[in-house]
């Protein structure tokens, strides 16, 4: 027992390695290491090793101890010990289960244990053990007793989620829960959003064929990029907005949608441009800052899922994020002018749409009818609010679409093609 | 009478360091010769909707480009006139896409950059302001700028390595540029021989990017190497339209929109102390009889003065109880104080 207190007092202090490495004259290598610390560390961790295997056999234990330790006074006095890492390694394994198991047949194993011993265990399964139980025979030690009344098992797993087979596509859905699309038909597979940017992916996914599949998400931050709508493909990455365009470049069929000339590109832009930031505010505006749809529609399609005090706060601070945003490209919010910025736009869209099914003359939609398309339909759509404080304000953006026939039907025929069959 | 319009001053060069009132000077120059008057007034104050440039032309204030350039399509200077219903659909498009990219990418290069900011752009801003706007304006106008520009990434600190910066905001300008290049094509102006609307605001915006010598000039790297037609264009607006400007000259009227202290001390402390008169009896641009108008007025303006010395007085008020309620200042005799003190020093120790 002397030899232990020594060997626990050499532990506290950290062990100095050298390693030398000598090659020998058949040409392999041996490594040694040189310090006397380190040994008598190793020799206080064969001590320590068989106390844990010893629950019952005393006498046995202690002579197996000591004859590591002289074993290990024996190399310390050539100095020299030949060691490989992947030794070491399995030693510690062996030691920390020894620990956990707590077996009782430890004649044979405690004889192993001392002729391994010759390998260090790692220091921190050993100084774990001291900290919480002492020196004592932890094999004994209540908590290992009430421990191993409760052994671990591993049960196979009830469910394993299999790889979905094409993208999904998590984004706001369905659209308002009127016109097109009757309720039942929307819980069986939802079709269409009522948020513009949701409706966009869907359409430019749908022009390019690409397979998907639509789940309703309400919920930005499960987004990578705390936005919706996202991808999220079979081999497990996703899509936001960032790599949308490219990754939709990438994988798009070949007979899809059609390909523009570089000057109809460059007006594809600046239609875009237009849409984007004229149509865009006056719909943000009818949505957000119009009362009787804010109150009603805007609230409860996009934070209805919450408790309703919760759904009240949220869409409060979104309703201000929506005017820190819109101020950020105007001084003020104007509503006379915002809207006749959009009306002026709405004209420009309908007179380059002229009676054409789609954009320039195209038989296939491109990029810039899966914008313009995503306005006009949730616009369109929008539910209508009749009451006398309202007095037809909220619906001031449908009427100025609808003034142009040919942007009705053409956002009608996109619909019955692509999202209604 | 003659308009006024109302502008940011000069800087690098050129008759204004706004793109907006750069676009409305060459909107101006391309419908009327002559028939106005520059006000170099560089405070958004005075306008009814906190923007530059501001059109006066006798009867109605008008802020904002986009505003004016409608007013004035209504009131006989349209400069679309010859445009058929596609190319004004198209201008519109222009319009917006401009409005959009290359304010961005302005923004960026001037209040993002820090090696631009601080090299040139607020030294050129703040040779605009009077003294005590010269030292907040610059700064609040780069707090809003680099919000708007959040999305390409934020502020590039001076001596950042130029392959280190993201390349965003770069793509989308140079995106933009080809747009426009592709629609100009070899004509003069954008819609053939005669300059219009479009023509205007984007000179407005390429001309701060072109010309301007600033610590840092990528886009006008971008657009001298890899745009030379726009390059072209942008000489040929600049002897089209700043040919012959009109004389600046001072307002000939007060605005009767509140002005501040702060950002224009000369014009408030005229408006409040030297010419209540003028201020009251400013047409407006209602057409409500003047009698009623004036009585009305006067009467609303009272009560709002009353209250405003009511705020002020309370707010002095206020502040001198919360100084001497904290000890900022103490009232009363020095020598008492002192011995306060030592008196609550002493016993603080003794009790421990």
């Amino acid at each position: 027992m002397s030899d232990r207190e020594e060997q626990v007092i050499s532990t506290e202090s950290e062990p100095v390695v050298e390693i030398v490495e000598e090659v020998q004259p058949d040409g392999s290598i041996i490594r040694k290491k040189k310090t006397t610390r380190k040994i008598t560390k190793r020799v206080l961790t064969t001590g320590s090793s068989t106390l844990v295997s010893s629950s019952t056999n005393e006498s046995e234990h202690a002579s197996a101890s000591t004859t590591t330790l002289e074993e290990s006074k024996h190399e310390l006095s050539t100095d020299a010990t030949a060691i490989t890492t992947d030794t070491t390694t399995t030693d510690t394994t062996t030691a920390t289960a020894t620990t956990s198991t707590t077996n009782t047949d430890n004649a044979g194993s405690a004889v192993d244990l001392s002729v391994d011993a010759e390998q260090p265990p790692s220091s921190t399964g050993r100084s774990f053990k001291y900290r919480f139980f002492g020196e004592g025979d932890s094999g004994n030690h209540p908590f290992y007793k009430y421990l191993a009344k409760f052994p671990l098992k591993q049960s196979p797993a009830p469910h394993t989620r299999s790889r979905p087979i094409k993208a999904i596509l998590y984004a706001y859905a369905p659209g308002w829960h009127v016109g097109q699309e009757s309720s039942l038909e929307s819980e069986k597979s939802p079709v269409g959003s009522f948020d513009v940017e949701s409706l966009k992916w869907m359409s430019y996914l749908k022009f390019n064929n690409i397979e998907f599949e639509l789940k309703p998400a309400f919920e930005p931050g499960m987004s990578p990029s705390g936005k919706l709508p996202f991808l999220a493909l079979p081999n497990g990455s996703f899509v936001t907005a960032d790599g949308f365009e490219s990754w939709v470049q990438d994988n798009k069929s070949q007979s899809a949608a059609s390909k523009l000339d570089l000057q109809e590109a460059a007006e594809a832009v600046a239609f875009i441009a237009l849409a984007e930031s004229k149509i865009h505010a006056a719909l943000l505006y009818t949505l957000w800052f119009e009362p009787s749809h804010f109150h009603t529609t805007t609230r409860q399609h996009y934070f209805g899922h919450y408790h309703w005090i919760l759904t009240k706060v949220l869409s409060y601070m979104e309703k201000s994020n929506v005017a820190s945003s819109m101020l950020l490209t105007r001084t003020q919010i104007d509503r006379e002018l915002i809207f006749e910025e959009a009306a002026t736009a709405i004209e420009a869209l309908a007179v380059q749409l002229g009676d054409k099914d789609y954009f320039f003359g195209k038989s296939e939609p491109s990029g810039l009818d899966a914008v313009v398309f995503s306005y006009l339909h949730v616009i369109l759509t929008m539910p209508r609010i009749r009451n006398a404080e309202d007095a037809g304000r909220s619906g001031e953006l449908t009427r100025i679409v609808r003034k142009h026939e040919n942007l009705f039907k053409y956002s009608q025929n996109i619909w019955k093609r692509w999202f209604a069959a | 009478m003659v308009a006024e319009l109302y502008i940011y001053g000069r800087a690098f060069g050129l008759p204004s360091i706004d793109p907006q009132c750069l676009a409305l000077i060459s909107y101006l120059s391309i419908v009327s010769h002559q028939e106005y008057t520059i006000v170099e007034c560089n405070d958004t104050g005075i306008s009814p909707t906190g923007e530059l440039p501001m059109l006066h032309d006798g009867k109605n204030w008008i802020g904002g480009a986009s505003r004016i350039i409608a007013y004035l399509s209504k009131t006989g200077y349209n400069a679309n006139e010859d445009l058929s219903s596609e190319e004004l659909a198209k201008s519109v498009a222009y319009t917006s896409l401009v409005d959009e990219s290359l304010t961005d990418a302005l923004l960026y290069s001037w209040f993002a950059d820090s090696e631009n900011f601080l090299g040139a752009i607020r030294s050129s801003y703040s040779s605009l302001f009077p003294i005590p706007s010269r030292y907040i304006l610059p700064i609040q106008m780069r707090k809003a700028a680099v919000q708007r520009v959040q999305k390409y990434g934020g502020i590039i600190e001076s001596g950042a390595l130029a392959n280190t910066e993201n390349t965003k905001v770069y793509d989308m300008a140079r995106d933009c540029y080809r747009v426009l290049e592709r629609k100009l094509g070899q004509n003069d102006f954008f819609f053939g021989a005669k300059p219009t609307s479009v023509d205007a605001k984007v000179f407005g915006y390429l001309a701060l990017q072109l010309y301007p010598e600033i610590p840092n000039p990528r886009f006008q790297m971008i657009l001298s190497s890899q745009f030379p037609r726009l390059v072209a264009y942008c000489d040929r607006c600049r002897d089209e339209f700043f040919a012959n400007l009109p004389d600046t000259t001072l307002p000939s009227e007060p605005s009767p929109f509140f002005t501040n202290p702060i950002s224009s001390p000369k014009e408030w402390f005229k408006n409040t102390f030297l010419t209540p008169t003028v201020v009251t009896s400013t047409p407006t641009t209602s057409s409500k009889s003047q009698g009623d108008e004036k009585s009305k007025t006067t009467k609303e303006e009272r009560d709002f003065r009353l209250k405003r010395v009511y705020a002020i007085t309370a707010g002095v008020v206020a502040m001198a109880l919360y100084v001497i309620m904290n000890g900022l200042v103490v009232v009363g005799n020095e020598d008492e104080d002192e011995e306060e003190v030592e008196v609550n020093y002493t016993g603080a120790s003794s009790d421990e």
